[in-house]
């Protein structure tokens, strides 16, 4: 039986809360605050600032909330059964306090910022009706046992491990059935065949979006720091206005060679709102992401699920097998397309620098970063790996990284 | 034509001034809260003893974690740049690898026959095995730096310095003192330690020949024999090796004002 977290004292979820409120606004100030801030930028300020307002969140999305911590658990399938489904891998600093007392010193930022999302009473993942998770890492496989008793309907995805195999794909098509099965107890709804297949013509709009999003960067039309702030506010409500703004904002910049800079192949852990100190950096530093494969921006979504039929079965088997074998997540183990994958669009987009970024804890990607460095190197590619957390303390330390290595890309 | 440079560093701030891109003059005094005012003076004393006047400088560029603190200076250089080009003069275009052990970081930095930088690696964000180290190691062991390098020459047996960390090091030199280990066999021991670092931090590196150590930890002759002996390398040190980076960014400054 699992221990039951104690509730924290008010007085503490209280000073919390206000905490991340000011951590959201002060970063939201500091964009707005740009000299390539547009009005268009608006809405994905917006979102991202519900994310610290629960009470505003759920007044404007007032149905239910399915939170889930990974995009390898189909958002069509939530949306096909009338859920909202909301990414919860969210980064306040200051969730990490109330979580640190219960973690080992050298866990991963992300699953101390997760936990202290879930150890607020008034946090959107606490106000969900239902919490999915996939088990991507170790810290992600033991996070429903360290929320036991604090949430009454957690759903636990079991991540195969192979992917290019027949089992690890009939495995994760069964993940897929048994998640639909879950969210159909929950809603008290059975899934239609036309809702699915509403729900895949909507989410296939936006995977467009981002792809347009992602040449738009790729073109110098988009800064670095804009285009996290928009992928970060994917999977937050309303796709349909997500993908309406990313158009709006990529057909304005058309045209429009707004960044300069080393061009880069940005990898590795995760960056998510509000801390967008590394994509500051790397902007400080003179180089531009042109590209990247993290599954908070690039790799959001993958490519558009491809159905043999119009069935209901046909339907779900291609949203699994896209969600599992079109993921590059370094948590697979035949995973050796990630980096021909990586090096093939560096040269199609014509950068010569990969950065990798490893948050402190983040095992899957830092325990291959020596294979990436060596592989990439042997075919000619720079490449300079960053360790961080959630901490400002070493900004200092990896502007001066990332600025001997724009110029080493500089020559 | 004159140029200055300037390396606020975390723990010291090093000036130099270059004429046609030799060094002609340099100084440094421990960096304190006071930085700006303490690179002023620095300015101010290079002007006076080299008898010229502010305008005579062509050009100032600053180099490290304070570099922007000195209003004066045009280019802020980036200090592993820096560190690049001012090996690559102060080594007469020899120097492929510099090993640089600052206040607060490790750098291992591989750099071409135009004293560009081609690689680089750093330590950790931890002062482990750093500058800052060795100023602890210098306070808990009561000997002075200056002194470090002839007194591990003596020992006959290093002790074995389990840990370079800024923190739990202090208890284990306070512990080996308190059991009478000598303080020759300790030092060593302290040399070795570090050594080890920056063995582990180059592993991944293929380093070329023509290794030079800097940083003002490279006039400790005990820490180079140490290193020597753990990369089972030639390492040369230059002339002056706590003012390369200052010296670096003059020359940059020479070259491009």
């Amino acid at each position: 039986m699992s221990l039951v977290l104690p509730a924290l004292p008010d007085t503490k979820q209280k000073a919390v809360r206000a905490k991340v409120v000011r951590e959201y606004a002060a970063e939201i100030s500091a964009l707005r605050q740009r000299d390539d801030y547009l009005p268009e930028y608006e809405y994905f300020l917006e979102m991202l600032l519900l994310q610290a307002e629960p009470e505003r969140f759920r007044d404007r999305f007032p149905g239910p909330l399915a939170v889930m911590n990974c995009l390898q658990a189909p958002p069509e399938i939530f949306d096909a059964l009338g859920m909202i489904p909301y990414r919860f891998c969210a980064n306040p600093l200051s969730g990490n306090e109330l979580s640190a007392s219960r973690l080992p010193a050298l866990s991963c930022p992300v699953i101390r910022s997760c936990l202290g999302a879930f150890l607020l009473d008034d946090s959107i993942e606490s106000k969900a009706d239902m919490v999915v998770i996939a088990g991507t890492c170790d810290w992600m496989t033991r996070l429903p046992e360290m929320i036991a008793g604090r949430h009454r309907a957690v759903h636990f995805l079991e991540l195969p491990h192979m992917k290019e195999s027949e089992r690890g794909c009939s495995r994760w098509q069964e993940e897929i059935l048994l998640l639909k099965a879950a969210l159909e107890k929950q809603t008290g709804c059975r899934m239609t065949r036309k809702a699915l297949r509403a729900s895949i013509e909507r989410y296939a709009s936006a995977r467009m979006a981002l792809r347009s999003l992602m040449e738009s960067r790729s073109r110098r039309e988009i800064a670095t720091v804009w285009c996290m702030v928009m992928t970060n506010a994917f999977c937050m409500g309303d796709v349909d206005a997500w993908t309406n703004q990313v158009n709006q904002v990529v057909t304005k910049q058309a045209g429009c060679q707004i960044c300069t800079g080393g061009r880069i192949f940005l990898a590795g852990s995760p960056v998510m709102f509000p801390n967008l100190k590394i994509p500051r950096l790397i902007e400080d530093a003179g180089l531009h992401v042109a590209a990247d494969e993290l599954c908070s921006s690039e790799r959001t979504l993958a490519g558009l699920p491809v159905c043999e039929d119009d069935s209901e079965f046909a339907m779900m088997q291609a949203l699994a097998g896209q969600s599992h074998q079109g993921c590059s997540c370094p948590t697979y183990a035949d995973n050796s397309r990630r980096l021909d994958n990586i090096m093939a669009t560096m040269r199609q987009r014509n950068i010569s620098g990969l950065v990798l970024h490893i948050l402190k804890g983040c095992h899957p990607y830092d325990i291959g970063s020596y294979e990436m460095e060596q592989t990439l190197r042997g075919h000619g590619f720079h490449f300079l790996r960053i360790e961080t957390d959630h901490s400002r303390e070493d900004s200092k330390s990896l502007l001066l990284r990332l600025e001997a290595f724009s110029e080493i890309l500089g020559d | 034509m004159i140029a200055a440079g300037i390396d606020v560093g975390s723990a010291a701030i090093k000036a130099v001034f270059v004429d046609n891109g030799k060094l002609v003059w340099s100084r440094c005094r421990p960096t304190t809260a006071l930085s700006a005012d303490a690179c002023r003076q620095l300015f101010d004393e290079g002007l006076a003893e080299l008898s010229i006047s502010e305008k005579d400088v062509a050009a100032i560029a600053t180099s490290g974690y304070g570099k922007s603190l000195f209003g004066l200076s045009a280019r802020k250089v980036n200090e592993i740049t820096a560190n690049a080009l001012g090996a690559h003069a102060a080594s007469q275009g020899r120097a492929r690898t510099i090993i640089n052990i600052g206040g607060q970081d490790i750098k291992i930095i591989k750099l071409d026959d135009k004293g560009k930088v081609v690689d680089f690696k750093l330590n950790d964000k931890c002062a482990a095995g750093t500058g800052r180290f060795f100023e602890m190691s210098e306070r808990i062991l009561g000997v002075p730096l200056g002194e470090f390098g002839l007194l591990s020459s003596q020992s006959t047996t290093p002790e074995i310095i389990n840990s370079t960390c800024a923190v739990f090091a202090e208890t284990e030199l306070v512990s080996l003192m308190g059991s009478g280990k000598s303080t020759a066999d300790i030092i060593a021991g302290l040399h070795m330690s570090i050594a080890s670092r920056i063995g582990n931090l180059s592993a991944a590196m293929d380093m070329d020949d023509d290794i030079y150590f800097d940083g003002g930890p490279a006039l400790n002759a005990g820490l180079l024999r140490a290193l020597c002996e753990e990369l089972q390398r030639d390492v040369r040190v230059l002339e002056k090796p706590q003012f390369t980076v200052a010296y670096g960014a003059a020359v940059m400054a020479s070259v491009s004002p």
